[in-house]
């Protein structure tokens, strides 16, 4: 992992984390936080650290900072020399790279006929590591019936949700076909069409494509028994899966929200709720753990 | 006499492949303009069918038949691949390099450079907008350079045999 994350930054911050960060120190980190006129922020079992002259340290306001140059020759490492070829994802503000780390942008919007167009004169830069922890999800298997249910994956950003799919996926395409609408590229970290990351031996995937067009698509043409699916968040993308659960096939897929309360009142999905389209509803809390699950009626079942 | 006759033999050839040389140089500009008007027109597929810069790169050489432009894009490629300087210089050392290896004006070599200014941009608009408008003036040079080769062709041919022979009088 920290050889194919350092290929994405320049020499002079590469050399910073070949002189003071340890492998072991390197595998805890959670995000890499690079932004103009100040110094680098690496977060590491939530505390931050940064880059003094000779050594690492806790003390943020001390550390060396960042050039505008460092930043672009960041942006064009990740873009491989060409962002035009990631312009949808820095419409969206950030970038997949290799083994599904996501790199979040920050600068200047332009708009477009009231949409972003593109982010120019980027001032922000944040990697976000994602850690592919095999089996996390092999103890909560047994909480999802035979043939399987459809679920939704719940937590606060950060709490391991992709992580998480991207196991049930290896786990469950074991015995069942399944199709992966994977929009952002986080659950196969797909590099030229090829998933990167272990997703079982049953699994298709639809790289960088919008959820709600790719679940008709797969549907249409790759007969899955379940459709996964990251992170919903559009009004269109809750049509489809109502769409893909009428027609027998069962859909997994994760939320950003805090609690039950909450997906109960959001508009997104008030509706799934009250109509009991989804079977279970697995919660994980911010320290990356399986906290509560629920069944269709919302009675605790653990 | 043999030898006055051998000399005058050999400055009227002299003379005459002179100005078949000045004739051929505008034919191997002209084919050379035409081939790397090719590569920028698949690179600008390319670029419209997002396909990354350096996998471009790659591709483009993979087609090109022509081992100097062949090499200018493999070169790139090359280069990309090892991420060790920035996208803009590396078209600029590329295009500098294989100024000094083809028949190319030093116009042409500006526009081909100018490239560089977008080579990264964000905007694919642009850089497509930047493409068309350097193979546009690389294909008003094409034309020029092929209505000169036609006018041009007959006269440096018979000035090389006039001039030859103007020597020979002279001298003889």
């Amino acid at each position: 992992m920290r050889e194919n994350l350092e290929l994405y930054l320049p020499c002079e911050i590469k050399s910073l984390f070949q002189k003071f960060v340890s492998d072991d120190f390197f595998f805890d980190i959670q995000e890499i936080r690079i932004r103009v006129n100040n110094p680098i922020i690496i977060k590491n079992k939530n505390q931050n650290f940064t880059f003094a002259s000779n050594s690492l340290t806790k003390n943020i306001f001390s550390g060396i900072k960042i050039t505008k140059k460092n930043i672009d020759q960041t942006l064009e490492l990740l873009t491989n020399y060409s962002p035009y070829a990631f312009q949808n994802q820095i419409q969206n503000g950030f970038i997949t790279i290799q083994n599904g780390h996501r790199v979040g942008l920050a600068g200047e919007i332009i708009m477009q006929d009231n949409k972003i167009k593109t982010i120019r004169n980027i001032s922000s830069i944040n990697f976000r590591i994602a850690h592919e922890i095999k089996d996390c999800a092999k103890d909560f298997i047994k909480y999802i019936s035979n043939p399987p249910e459809n679920i939704i994956i719940i937590g606060p950003p950060g709490s391991g949700k992709t992580t998480f799919l991207r196991d049930l996926t290896r786990i469950l395409s074991r015995d069942y076909k399944i199709s992966v609408v994977d929009e952002r590229s986080e659950i196969g970290a797909c590099y030229l069409g090829v998933p990167q990351n272990d997703l079982g031996p049953q699994t298709d995937i639809l790289d960088k494509c919008p959820k709600n067009l790719g679940m008709d698509m797969l549907l249409k043409t790759m007969s899955p028994e379940i459709i996964i699916l990251d992170e919903i968040s559009e009004p269109a993308e809750i049509n489809s899966i109502i769409n893909i659960i009428n027609s027998g096939v069962k859909i997994i897929f994760s939320l950003h929200a805090k609690n039950l309360d909450d997906i109960k009142n959001r508009d997104l999905t008030k509706n799934l709720i009250a109509q009991k389209l989804i079977d279970k509803y697995f919660f994980l809390n911010p320290d990356n753990k399986i906290q509560d699950i629920y069944n269709k009626n919302l009675e605790k079942i653990f | 006499m043999i030898l006055k006759i051998l000399g005058s033999i050999f400055i009227f050839l002299s003379s005459s492949l002179f100005g078949m040389y000045r004739v051929t140089k505008i034919k191997f500009k002209i084919n050379n303009l035409k081939k790397i008007v090719n590569a920028l027109e698949i690179l600008e597929s390319e670029i419209k069918f997002i396909t990354p810069l350096e996998h471009a790169a790659k591709n483009i050489s993979e087609l090109e038949t022509d081992q100097f432009i062949k090499k200018f894009f493999f070169n790139i490629y090359k280069s990309l691949n090892q991420k060790l300087n920035s996208a803009q210089n590396i078209w600029l050392e590329q295009v500098n390099l294989l100024a000094e290896k083809i028949y190319i004006e030093q116009d042409d070599i500006l526009h081909l450079k100018s490239f560089s200014h977008v080579i990264t941009n964000l905007d694919q608009d642009l850089q497509i907008s930047y493409l068309k408008k350097i193979i546009l003036a690389l294909e008003k040079k094409i034309i020029f350079l092929d209505e000169n080769y036609v006018s041009r062709k007959k006269l440096y041919f018979n000035l090389g045999i006039l001039f030859g022979l103007l020597i020979v009088i002279i001298f003889i």
